[in-house]
């Protein structure tokens, strides 16, 4: 296997009884990345992560860091860290005890990194986590996370909930206190635009589905969008846009593997915004 | 190893109300019960009179006056020794207890130390019910209150938690009770002895006491030990259940038990005893079956002097059974199982 590649998945699905959650799925993230895994809601963005984080079962090949998952998801956690999209941490725990238990269950687990983090917020060490609100309880979890020195960080909807400044905190203390190029971080959001600029890989699933699988480059490349004026629109179809849009007297288009000497006859191409190609791709006249 | 313990002071942690505030509390309100009703009676002794607490708020200090079995009028009263004697007819003053012989001593200690276990057993009785339903809900309430996507983040191996529950819940959880138990022992027989005292009968001395306490600490560890084992296989069961239900845990895991026997009692007339393993593990039937044949060498040992270690033969034999070693195994089946539904499903 290739050494930069960190999770690689053949074939990958997942069912619940007779809905299928996750159709077979072919993916190969590299490591160093940020990928943002986007799509609705039961999309199966979060089956395509429990699966990655071995926590349900799944049919096809899967490996992360060269491991089966489902087989040896407690080796695997050496090295991986993850936020669910709902609040996890153990209500009946206090935050002082939860830092002691870490201290000798995680190897790479270091209590005072986790203490100096809280410290930065107003939750005591000595609370127990049912007495602290949302945004507390996700910042106390952050602080356990970032105090692991972990070699890949899963973010499902961590920020669910929270007001703009506490997921715009949130994400500045990941890039600032876990990113680097040797670590990766797999993300979902609905909250796309907020996360966008971080990214470096997006993944979009649709009904179970992966519509997209590719780096923010290979997308700029691969993808534009241009305002057209009325008077050009017919010859700008001809081009087959994969989306288009007519509001107020402009239709934005999107193209896919077009040259940009075609597409500037009518206007000027720009890189497309990641919620954008997101709904080009996920809307039915374009499957 | 460090990291096993860990989780077992986590398991503590979570189930701290039901297996260590439970038998403390229970084991309060018996010592609540026996010193109210000692200080607080109907019948107290001062100097030579007795003080009735009767229905009326005044106190009546009066001579006792008692009947013996042959109706001679006794007058009960504390002699200048502090001894409670009686004056027969004749004025013959005699001690209540009799002449107290070394070997009557030694029995009456061993009774004490006897009867004020009875009171004492009750913390480990209710913890080993307690005990059931926290294994019900050990696997299940983390996937309810979905903090198993915290545990399962760490690098902790399934096994590895349901061993530890296993191990803080039933073993912790039934050591601690076994030790609230004979903490409690050894203070009923102080107060049994202190409250003798005050009315005079001072009828048992320390080492006999210490003797019948230690064989019957002895015993009753002897007893826990023997009932953890044959009731293993259910408590495996338990947690499988617990691992597994979609809902109501406890219902899953005791239907079928209490369902099977009366089932095959009533369709196939009792015909299989397999059918029954299940409630006889889980209620220790074995060892109550083993107690009943060893009762005669505990009568002798507290009424006779005897060793009444003996009555142990009977339950020592439980682990030479097949049943046992079967149910063991099965036990460790189903631990695996429970593992490995956990492994399999976090939701």
């Amino acid at each position: 296997m290739d050494n930069d590649i960190l999770i690689s998945a053949k074939g990958l699905s997942k069912s619940y009884g007779a809905k299928v959650a996750l159709k077979p799925t072919n993916l190969e993230i590299p490591k160093g990345r940020i990928v943002g895994v986007i799509g609705a809601n039961g999309a199966g963005k979060s089956t395509l992560l429990n699966c990655i984080l071995g926590l349900s079962e799944y049919v096809g090949e899967l490996k992360v860091m060269g491991l089966n998952p489902l087989q040896n998801r407690s080796q695997l956690m050496n090295d991986v860290c993850f936020i669910a999209d709902v609040a996890t941490l153990p209500k009946w725990a206090r935050i002082s005890d939860l830092f002691n238990w870490l201290e000798d269950l995680h190897p790479k687990f270091q209590k005072q990194k986790a203490i100096d983090k809280l410290k930065n917020t107003n939750i005591p060490l000595n609370a127990k986590i049912k007495e602290l609100s949302k945004g507390m309880t996700v910042q106390v979890h952050l602080s356990i996370v970032l105090a692991i020195d972990a070699k890949v960080l899963v973010l499902d909807e961590p920020t669910l909930g929270l007001d703009i400044m506490n997921r715009r905190s949130f994400y500045d203390a990941v890039l600032r206190d876990f990113f680097d190029e040797e670590r990766t971080i797999l993300v979902t959001t609905h909250q796309i635009d907020e996360i966008e600029p971080i990214l470096s890989h997006a993944i979009f699933i649709k009904d179970g589905e992966v519509t997209l699988d590719a780096s923010l480059e290979d997308i700029s490349e691969k993808f534009y969008a241009i305002d057209v004026s009325e008077d050009k629109k017919a010859d700008a179809l001809s081009l087959m846009p994969i989306y288009s849009r007519a509001i107020m007297g402009r239709t934005t288009m999107i193209f896919r593997d077009k040259a940009t000497e075609d597409l500037k006859k009518f206007g000027d191409p720009r890189r497309v915004a990641l919620a954008d190609l997101f709904v080009a791709l996920a809307t039915p006249q374009n499957a | 190893m460090n990291k096993f313990l860990t989780l077992i002071k986590r398991d503590l942690a979570d189930y701290k109300g039901a297996l260590i505030i439970t038998p403390l509390v229970i084991s309060a309100v018996i010592l609540l019960l026996v010193i109210s009703s000692v200080f607080m009676g109907s019948l107290r002794v001062d100097g030579n009179n007795f003080i009735l607490f009767g229905g009326s708020s005044a106190d009546v200090n009066a001579d006792v006056n008692i009947e013996d079995n042959n109706g001679n009028n006794l007058h009960l009263k504390k002699d200048a020794g502090g001894h409670l004697v009686y004056v027969d007819e004749q004025g013959q003053t005699k001690p209540v207890m009799g002449d107290l012989t070394p070997d009557k001593i030694k029995k009456l200690s061993a009774m004490i130390a006897f009867g004020n276990l009875i009171g004492s057993l009750l913390p480990l009785f209710i913890a080993s019910i307690v005990v059931l339903f926290v294994l019900s809900g050990s696997l299940y309430e983390e996937r309810k209150d979905k903090s198993i996507m915290f545990w399962k983040s760490l690098p902790i191996s399934d096994i590895e938690t349901v061993g530890a529950k296993t191990v803080s819940v039933v073993g912790i959880g039934l050591g601690f009770a076994l030790l609230v138990t004979f903490v409690l022992h050894i203070i009923l027989i102080i107060i049994t002895t202190l409250a003798s005292n005050q009315i005079g009968l001072n009828m048992i001395s320390i080492p006999d006491v210490l003797e019948a306490v230690g064989k019957l600490w002895i015993m009753v560890a002897l007893m826990l030990v023997a009932y953890v084992l044959w009731a293993f296989p259910v408590y495996s069961w338990i947690l499988a259940a617990s691992s597994y239900a979609p809902k109501a845990p406890f219902l899953l895991a005791f239907v079928p038990i209490v369902l099977l026997p009366l089932l095959a009692k009533i369709f196939l007339k009792g015909a299989s005893d397999l059918f029954f393993a299940p409630l006889q593990h889980l209620t220790g039937y074995p060892i109550w079956k083993a107690l009943d044949e060893g009762k005669n060498a505990i009568k002798d040992g507290v009424g006779n002097n005897a060793d009444f270690l003996v009555a142990l033969d009977p339950i020592m034999k439980t682990f030479s059974e097949p049943s046992l070693w079967i149910g063991l195994v099965v036990g460790v089946g189903l631990l695996y199982a429970a593992s490995e539904i956990r492994r399999r499903r976090s939701f």
